[in-house]
């Protein structure tokens, strides 16, 4: 049991003194200083690679994901090599103290951050295992879009709606999370098309076909697939025409799906192919008096 | 009445000491017998002499007391006579009556005592008497003995004498040895001393005397840099090469005399050893018992013979020492040396040809020496490690449970490693899997699944070796962390491991799979490999036959490389650069004439088929020659002449395809020649920038020639492309005569001189009696009813309502008698877009239908065709698809050097020469066409060999001074990049289709006919496309079609 009494005050007053000026030590203007320095000239430079990268993958598109994952680790080490030369540059020469506050302060940041110390360890996690990278197309529960950015703390997904969604790092470690293109440019994108079953269905997949085929937006270098089946659908008994192509930047996912059904519409129409609605309608448009992309049947010109 | 007390008791005493003194000479003695009574009458002299001590005592006390009361009765008496008061009288008188009682009864006490002390006088005297006789008794026994024992005494005292005399003798004689035993001592210690420090001192000197050279060698040696010329050579490093030489010399002789020292030395050790344990046993067997009382003599001979030990001993410590101390010496001679040796074999390397040649010239007998000495010295090294690591392993193990302790590590180790291979080899299908499935995942190798499978083969069939090979290379780690030297042993393993990995690699690249399978070595379907197995057996012998014969080779190859390096190294290390270890490396290295001969007489017959496809056309004879010779008893050395001949021209063709000619060569090259001329004319060209892009100043005959436009043939500018021109006349003559497939296409960018080409073709099949149709597709006819009518035309056919149809339409043609019909744009048939198809589908399925009747030529834009074809094949629908390449470099620097001659201006390179100083006009010259050549290399590599392009760019190259043309770089105009993605997607549209309008552009591209046009306004301003016909269709101009082209490229916009 320590004696408190009077005469011990002077020798608390002395450590108390001690240890502020320890503290007063480590953290000085001149330390202070450089530190901000160090953070300033990261955040610079960070700012710039990013910039660079942007810029440079902008024209680019086969090399945009790549650099892309490139400018998340290069962040990632900016970081981590600016926490160093901090904690370095604090703690020149006091290595005890290093190791004091650093325990302490790691306990306790531990704590107090424990999700976010988790998020930051499943970033890192992320950037290795690589479930999904920069530039995919992901569903993470009901959010589907773009991830644009793996960050230290959360995964940031622009959904279709452009919204940014952040999502701690730590929940992709136990949730499912499905990446539709997983580190390729090009995706998959899944069109379906109802017609009614006493319709034209071969020509109506072959305008879905060409629609696909004559997008803007296609990939070519992979196969696009038609699929023609019978369905029951809350309305009526339809024709699903359903068409798998690959567009060729996950940015188009949507642009694609808007093109090739504007296209596949607008021919539907002109070329009096029904939708599978039990009551009639008209919505006529001035375009469609345009014969363009009539299609003549081959069979009936013999017919004629 | 005192003195008469006082002489009664002196009486007393008187008498009492002559009876004691009376008695004593008379006292037996005790050796003469009678020893009861003589005890007891000592017992009573005893007795009695205590008794007149005590008496002398009490005497005494008693005078001490008389003398007091005799002193007091005086002083009583004086003090009567002083006549003293009465009452002191009376006590005095008192006193004086009670000392007189006292002194009486002192008196009866002597009486008392007188007495006794006649009592015991009688007593003494009664004892004397009986002393006497019994004295008298035993006189005549003892005087007997006594006679005998004089006799017996007298007679050992003879004895003694004579034993004496002989001891003196010999002692004298040891004494004297002692003596030489210690003079020889003192001479021994002094003279090994003095030896002993005069040795030490010289070796000092010569200890000092090489740490002098050491430094200085060392200094100097430091001062080596990289790349010494030869006359630095000569003059640095040879110079101290030899001082090296020389004292490594000098140093073997030091070393040669320390040697005979030690045997001189091991000899005397040798004797000192012997003679010391011969005087031990000696000592061993004279002196064993060590409880045995020895006399003076033998004490003597014992301390002698150990004083000789001792000095034998002396001597072996002595010569032991200087032994030690030689070791010492020699030990740091040693050190002196294997620094000479590391130093030379370090300078070796360096030194000049001339001290090369020198040092290992084989004639020498002081470099064979030297080679001798340097071969003994390694071995010695190499028994002397041994031996040392023998005593290091005894002391790092200390003792048998330390030995025990390193072996269960040892096996633990091996345990450990073993469980962890047994564990990895488990994994090795997997990983291998996992790897070749990543493989699959890149771009690159998806593309080239050959390659990338054989990766793979490669990786199973490597990664077990690779991991024994790891698995010994850690335990043998662990050996070398006590034994250094079974680091050597490391080196057998490396080879043994680098020659199984690297002949399991040639065997993957050489064998088929299910020949390796065959062998062990492969995993294949078993039921798949028997199926290839029996089909390929016979098909595949001669290639299997050559496989072997590869595989053989390589082993060949790699055993002799493994030996070439890994031997003569080894004997390097050992014995150091010499004479001996020189001609190893060249007698291995003359085995290579031996692997040669080998290698070559196994593929003599390929080599000679080889060198006669090769070489026949530049050599015909050489090429025959070598194919008659060939399996003559020379034919090995011909054919070796011809590898040579033939590996010349593979390296070259190899260097040419996949260096020189490769895209990334020409970038690097052209980036340097612009980036050199650009900092040499960068401050020139301020200014004039504007003016050269724009070429106003140019003169307008001289633009008009290098206009976008094919030529009028014939021409005198046009420039010919055999390969092309000749493919399609080629086709026509099969056509011709076997009227089949009459169908060409032909596909180019725009801008690549297709029409031309059409053009040329169209005047050589003029020849010809058929009819020729030579059409340019102007408008877009995408609908079948279009396709139908123009093919009416084309063939001069009346509509009907036969060939209203398709069929009928082309049974129609099938009745006209054959012609010729060039189509140039044939790409206006198509458009992107739903139903697009429809127009160019007609036609192509016309063409196809009708070739054997009609000979069909049609030009199409290459990215139509590229994007057709992407969609669905069409290739199959022509006889032949030529696709135009880009014109070469010559080709281009032809067409523009033609035209420039067609004009009197003749284009100046001398702007683009770099400065040179003190050239003469033939040097200049010689610049000019490097300068030329390096220009033309830049505007091919730029242009992409599209011609238009090159044209372009050609003339905003030219600038006009004083009415003379200069070549100057040409600066790339830069495309903002930074436009929306719909801007990108209408130039898509107008580059895919070689021409469109806005609508047609807005159609295609799904976008707002407005927006097109506003956006075609757009790209018109800046020059990047440009309307071409009165429908006001777009194109990209040549100024920016490079740069467009690779933007879309790069996004996957356009393809190609």
């Amino acid at each position: 049991m320590i004696d408190f009494s009077i005469n011990m005050l002077p020798i608390i007053a002395q450590a108390e003194t001690d240890q502020f000026a320890k503290i007063l030590e480590i953290i000085n203007v001149a330390k202070l200083s450089q530190a901000a320095f160090i953070i300033f000239m990261a955040w610079v430079l960070n700012k710039f690679l990013a910039s660079a990268f942007d810029k440079f993958a902008e024209g680019n598109a086969s090399l945009r994901l790549l650099l892309k994952k490139v400018a998340s680790f290069t962040r990632l080490a900016i970081f981590v090599s600016a926490a160093v030369l901090v904690v370095q540059t604090m703690f020149e020469g006091q290595d005890e103290a290093l190791l004091g506050i650093g325990a302490t302060l790691g306990i306790g940041i531990g704590f107090a951050l424990k999700d976010t110390l988790s998020s930051l360890m499943s970033g890192v996690l992320i950037l290795i295992d690589q479930p999904f990278q920069v530039g995919d197309r992901v569903q993470f529960g009901d959010t589907y879009g773009e991830v644009t950015e793996i960050g230290l703390r959360s995964v940031r997904i622009v959904t279709l709606d452009d919204n940014e969604v952040s999502i701690p790092n730590n929940k992709f470690l136990t949730d499912v999370v499905a990446s539709a293109n997983s580190g390729a440019l090009n995706m998959m994108v899944v069109m379906k098309f109802y017609i009614s079953v006493t319709e034209d269905f071969e020509l109506a997949k072959r305008i879905v076909y060409e629609a696909c085929i004559t997008s803007k937006y296609v990939f070519l270098s992979k196969p696009v697939t038609m699929h023609v089946r019978d369905q029951v659908t809350d309305v009526a008994y339809a024709t699903v025409i359903i068409c798998k192509a690959y567009v060729i930047d996950t940015r188009y996912e949507s642009a694609f799906q808007t093109d090739v059904t504007e296209r596949v519409k607008r021919a539907f129409r002109k070329n009096n192919i029904s939708h599978p609605y039990a009551r009639e309608f008209s919505v006529r448009s001035s375009k469609w008096d345009d014969q363009s992309e009539i299609i003549e049947d081959p069979k009936k010109e013999i017919a004629e | 009445m005192k003195v008469q007390d006082d002489n009664s008791v002196e009486k007393i005493e008187q008498a009492a000491t002559e009876a004691v003194q009376v008695e004593q000479p008379s006292e037996p003695e005790p050796e003469l017998g009678a020893v009861d009574l003589l005890g007891n009458y000592e017992a009573s002299v005893n007795e009695l002499s205590k008794r007149i001590s005590e008496l002398k005592t009490r005497r005494q006390s008693l005078q001490a007391d008389q003398e007091k009361r005799q002193a007091r009765l005086s002083e009583l008496e004086r003090i009567l006579e002083a006549k003293l008061p009465k009452r002191v009288v009376r006590v005095e008188m008192k006193r004086l009556v009670d000392l007189k009682l006292e002194n009486a009864f002192h008196q009866s006490q002597l009486i008392l005592l007188k007495d006794e002390f006649s009592q015991l006088a009688e007593e003494n005297a009664r004892i004397q008497a009986d002393a006497a006789r019994v004295q008298n008794d035993e006189k005549v026994k003892i005087q007997l003995e006594e006679k005998t024992a004089v006799e017996a005494a007298q007679k050992n005292l003879d004895e003694a004498k004579d034993a004496e005399e002989r001891a003196i003798g010999q002692m004298k004689q040891l004494r004297a040895k002692e003596r030489e035993f210690a003079e020889r001592l003192v001479e021994l210690t002094s003279t090994r001393k003095k030896l002993s420090r005069d040795k030490i001192t010289a070796d000092e000197k010569n200890i000092e005397k090489m740490s002098n050279a050491e430094i200085g060698f060392s200094t100097k040696i430091s001062a080596y840099k990289a790349g010494f010329t030869s006359r630095e050579r000569m003059d640095v490093v040879d110079p101290v090469f030899r001082d090296l030489v020389d004292e490594r010399r000098r140093i073997r002789l030091t070393v040669d005399s320390h040697k005979k020292d030690f045997e001189v030395r091991q000899a005397e050790f040798d004797v000192a050893q012997a003679h010391f344990i011969t005087l031990r046993e000696d000592r061993t067997q004279r002196f064993s018992d060590e409880n045995k009382s020895l006399s003076e003599l033998e004490t003597q001979q014992k301390k002698l013979l150990d004083m000789e030990i001792d000095i034998a001993d002396k001597e072996r410590e002595l010569i032991t020492a200087e032994y030690k101390s030689g070791i010492e010496h020699l030990s740091r001679i040693e050190k002196y040396r294997d620094f000479l040796r590391t130093e030379i074999d370090k300078s070796a390397p360096i030194i000049s040809g001339v001290a090369s040649s020198r040092y290992l010239d084989v004639t020498s007998k002081d470099n064979w020496i030297d080679a001798f000495y340097g071969v003994e010295e390694g071995l010695e090294r190499v028994v002397f490690r041994t031996i040392g690591r023998f005593v290091q392993v005894d002391a790092v193990w200390g003792s048998f449970f330390n030995l025990l302790w390193w072996l269960a590590k040892l096996l633990g180790l091996i345990l450990l490693v073993a469980v962890g291979l047994r564990f990895f080899m488990r994994f090795v299908p997997r990983i291998t899997t996992w790897i070749t499935r990543k493989l699959f995942t890149q771009n690159f190798f998806a593309t080239r699944p050959r390659l990338a499978i054989k990766l793979t083969e490669v990786l199973r069939v490597v990664i077990r070796p690779i991991v024994w090979y790891t698995a010994f290379f850690f335990l043998f780690d662990f050996v070398a962390q006590t034994l250094p030297e079974v680091v050597i042993l490391v080196w057998v393993i490396d080879a043994v491991f680098l020659y199984l990995i690297l002949i399991r690699i040639v065997e993957v690249f050489v064998y088929p799979r299910w020949y390796r399978k065959k062998m062990g070595s492969a995993s294949v379907d078993e039921e798949e490999d028997n199926d290839i197995a029996d089909r390929s057996a016979d098909l595949m012998g001669k290639e299997i036959n050559r496989s072997k014969k590869l595989v053989w080779s390589a082993k060949i190859v790699i055993t002799f490389w493994i030996v070439a390096i890994y031997v003569p190294n080894f004997i390097e290390l050992v014995i150091g650069f010499s004479v001996i270890s020189y001609t190893a490396k060249i007698i291995v290295w003359s085995f290579f004439l031996f692997l040669f001969f080998l290698v070559v007489s196994r593929w003599k017959n390929e080599l000679a088929n080889i060198f006669h496809d090769i070489a026949t056309e530049r050599e015909a004879a050489g090429a025959d020659f070598v194919v008659e010779n060939k399996d003559k008893w020379y034919g090995v050395f011909v054919i070796g002449l011809a590898s040579f001949y033939v590996a010349f021209f593979e390296i070259k063709r190899w260097i040419s395809t996949y260096v020189i000619e490769t895209e990334i060569f020409t970038k690097v090259n052209n980036f340097l020649f612009r980036k050199k001329i650009e900092m040499q004319t960068k401050a020139k060209e301020a200014g004039e920038e504007e003016a050269r892009e724009d070429g106003e100043h140019l003169p307008p005959m001289f633009c008009e020639l290098f206009v976008n436009e094919p030529l009028d043939l014939p021409s005198e500018l046009y420039v010919e492309n055999k390969e092309r021109t000749d493919a399609i006349f080629k086709l026509f003559s099969t056509w011709t005569e076997k009227k089949r497939q009459g169908s060409i296409a032909i596909i180019g960018e725009q801008g690549m001189g297709k029409t031309t080409l059409l053009r040329r073709v169209k005047l050589h099949l003029l020849d010809n009696d058929l009819v020729i149709r030579f059409e340019t597709i102007e408008e877009k006819r995408r609908k079948r009813g279009e396709v139908l009518d123009y093919i009416r035309d084309l063939f001069e056919i009346e509509r009907s309502r036969k060939t209203q149809t398709f069929d009928g339409l082309v049974s129609a043609v099938h009745e006209q008698p054959s012609r010729i019909i060039i189509l140039d744009d044939c790409h206006h048939f198509f458009m992107r877009q739903i139903g697009g198809f429809d127009g160019l589908e007609l036609l192509l399925n016309f063409v196809n239908l009708t070739d054997e009747k009609h000979f069909y030529i049609l030009a199409f834009n290459k990215f139509t065709w590229a994007y057709v074809n992407r969609v669905s094949p069409r290739n199959h629908y022509f006889g032949s698809v030529v696709e135009f390449p880009p014109w070469s470099l010559n080709e281009l620097q032809e067409i523009i050097e033609l035209r420039c001659a067609e004009t009197a201006y003749l284009p100046s390179f001398s702007e683009l020469i770099l400065t040179h100083e003190g050239t003469d006009s033939t040097d200049y010259f010689v610049e000019v066409v490097k300068t030329s050549n390096g220009y033309f290399r830049y505007l091919q590599e730029f242009s992409g060999g599209n011609l238009s392009v090159a044209m372009c760019y050609w003339l905003r190259s030219l600038h006009n001074e004083n009415n003379e043309l200069r070549v100057s770089l040409f600066s790339r105009p830069k495309l903002w990049t930074a436009m929306a993605d719909d801007n990108w997607f209408v130039l898509t549209a107008i580059a895919q289709h070689g021409t469109l309008s806005a609508t047609e552009v807005s159609q295609v591209a799904n976008l707002e006919v407005g927006f097109c046009a506003l956006a075609i306004n757009y790209f018109v301003e800046k020059q990047i496309c440009v309307f071409c016909d009165e429908h006001e269709r777009a194109m990209l101009t040549p100024l920016f079609f490079r740069q467009v082209l690779k933007h879309l490229d790069n996004s996957n916009y356009l393809y190609a």
